[in-house]
């Protein structure tokens, strides 16, 4: 069975994201509020990653999204949209970085899988709780441990699964760096995952 | 040099992998030394994919995105700046397509007609309609002049370029150009004049060969020209070149030949004239005027002064430095046994 590396989440509103954009450049909060429903969870999904907090990362959402809604004036069709949200989300995830100094954390069970794992019924629902949690604390921590621009490369290109150029304009980098930029990212990873495993 | 080797490698494979193929096989074209490395490089790529990523997205799947309400937004100016880039990028995008060509042309075609209508102005007459522009092009020159010797070049230059006129026009028969050459050239000798006096003693020794070599030049291209069917403005115009002649100081060329007669490469500008083609001449150290024949089958060899007559060519030994000025003094004594005009 092949493997595949390319994720199988392409932008889910590419049909209607043009016309969305425009229309919320003209200020049709409809439009943009369609445009977030869209987007939200994805971003969501990379900030989690970059960030290992999930409060942290519901707030740069939020302020990604207001980001967005003010600088709408200002994007031209140079890029795709996906890759300009995921930009701005990337900076503002850096400047947080920076000003809090995040440290890794260890991902404690939450509520919701403790109530499960108390129903012998939902005995399978709670290990399989159990090793999802497990398996996210240990993804967390490797991505942590790994610098900010190799961190974004990976979650960009294996997590949302952005082609080459869409990883470029997100960076704001040449396709052929982001290429170097990944190779040296995965080696990374790999010492980092041979280290934890020893 | 490995590394970028390694780099490529792990780039293909990735590549191979998203079309589809399976590890083993994108492995195997992976050169044997670098295999190892590659494959780790993938197995992380692969471990993003397959471990990470449904982490990741099962974990995001819990999380209920904020409800985004109205009062949530900020009031944002509608800005109508993007519509309005949109169709200046759209009309610059057409101009350039439509544009390159036809400035291309434009361009050429000024080109052509600049190049032409200098060539044409290079070689104008007096009254033809690129005479202006030639005239435009000195004045110009001479107003970006300052130093008051390059502008005596210039005037004696440019003084040069009328007489070459008139021959030019008196070839063609175009006797109103011709006088107008004349005149002129006698106008920026003049002129030539009065900055050569301007100019201290120490830039005249200096400059005095150049003028000298353009006087002679003058001449030459004044014998040229047939003086009978040049008539006055011929008498002006040498006039003028004579007395810059004497102004300057410089040994005056041989005597005035007629228009058709070969110019001796023994004629240089000695104290005493000694051409012999046409007229015998002498000019006495003490400045006695020279009085040379007209050359124009006149049976005497008498000559008749300046003053008296008309075409008479004299010729006055500049060392006099103007105290006998053309037209002035004793009739010479005709000379002995001579030419009587013949070439």
């Amino acid at each position: 069975m092949p493997h595949s590396t390319s994720a199988s989440s392409p932008d889910p509103c590419t049909p209607n994201t043009p016309a969305l954009v425009q229309r919320a450049q003209r200020g049709d909060t409809a439009a943009f509020r369609a445009l977030y429903e869209c987007y939200a969870r994805a971003l969501f999904t990379f900030l989690l990653g970059y960030t290992a907090d999930e409060s942290l990362a519901e707030e740069l959402v939020n302020d990604t999204f207001m980001r967005v809604w003010r600088a709408l004036g200002r994007y031209h069709e140079k890029g795709q949209f996906r890759s300009w949200l995921f930009k701005i989300a990337r900076n503002l995830a850096a400047d947080q970085h920076r000003r809090r100094q995040h440290r890794v954390t260890e991902i404690l069970l939450t509520e919701e899988h403790l109530e499960a794992l108390s129903s012998p019924a939902d005995s399978l629902a709670a290990d399989e709780a159990i090793r999802i949690a497990r398996t996210l604390d240990e993804v967390q921590r490797a991505l942590q441990r790994l610098r900010p621009d190799y961190r974004a490369v990976l979650l960009l290109r294996f997590i949302q699964g952005f082609s080459v150029r869409e990883t470029a304009q997100a960076m704001n980098r040449s396709e052929g760096a982001v290429r170097v930029l990944q190779v040296r990212a995965l080696k990374a990873l790999r010492q980092l995952l041979n280290d934890n495993s020893t | 040099m490995d590394e970028m080797n390694t780099d490529f490698w792990v780039t293909h494979v990735l590549e191979t992998l998203e079309h589809g193929e399976a590890l083993e096989t994108a492995l195997e074209q992976v050169p044997e030394p670098l295999r190892a490395e590659v494959q780790d490089a993938v197995e992380a790529a692969l471990w993003l994919s397959e471990t990470a990523r449904p982490t990741l997205q099962a974990a995001a799947a819990q999380w209920e995105p904020p409800t985004l309400s109205q009062e949530n937004l900020p009031a944002r100016r509608t800005s109508r700046l993007p519509r309005l880039r949109a169709a200046a990028t759209g009309w610059l995008a057409a101009m350039r397509v439509g544009l390159k060509p036809a400035i291309g042309l434009a361009l050429l075609l000024l080109f052509l007609v600049t190049w032409q209508t200098a060539r044409a102005a290079s070689r104008a007459l007096p009254g033809e309609w690129a005479y202006p522009l030639k005239q435009v092009g000195e004045h110009i020159r001479f107003a970006l002049t300052g130093d008051p010797v390059d502008r005596l070049v210039l005037t004696v230059t440019f003084a040069d370029r009328r007489l070459e006129e008139a021959v030019m026009a008196q070839q063609r028969h175009l006797v109103a150009a011709e006088d107008e050459g004349l005149a002129r050239y006698a106008q920026m000798m003049q002129q030539a004049l009065k900055q050569w006096e301007s100019l201290p003693p120490g830039q005249q020794v200096a400059l005095r060969p150049f003028v000298a070599a353009k006087l002679r030049k003058q001449n030459l291209l004044m014998t040229s020209l047939d003086r009978m069917l040049a008539g006055k403005a011929w008498q002006q115009a040498l006039s003028a070149q004579q007395a810059f002649w004497r102004t300057v100081g410089e040994a005056p060329p041989g005597p005035m030949l007629s228009r058709g007669t070969p110019v001796p490469s023994s004629l240089a500008p000695t104290a005493t004239a000694t051409a012999t083609l046409t007229a015998t001449a002498t000019a006495t150290p003490s400045g006695t005027e020279t009085c040379v024949s007209r050359g124009l089958g006149q049976a005497q060899n008498t000559c008749v002064p300046p003053d008296q007559g008309k075409g008479n060519d004299v010729h006055d030994n500049p060392a006099d430095s103007g105290a006998n000025p053309p037209g002035k003094g004793t009739p010479p004594t005709p000379p002995a046994g001579g030419n009587h005009g013949k070439p």
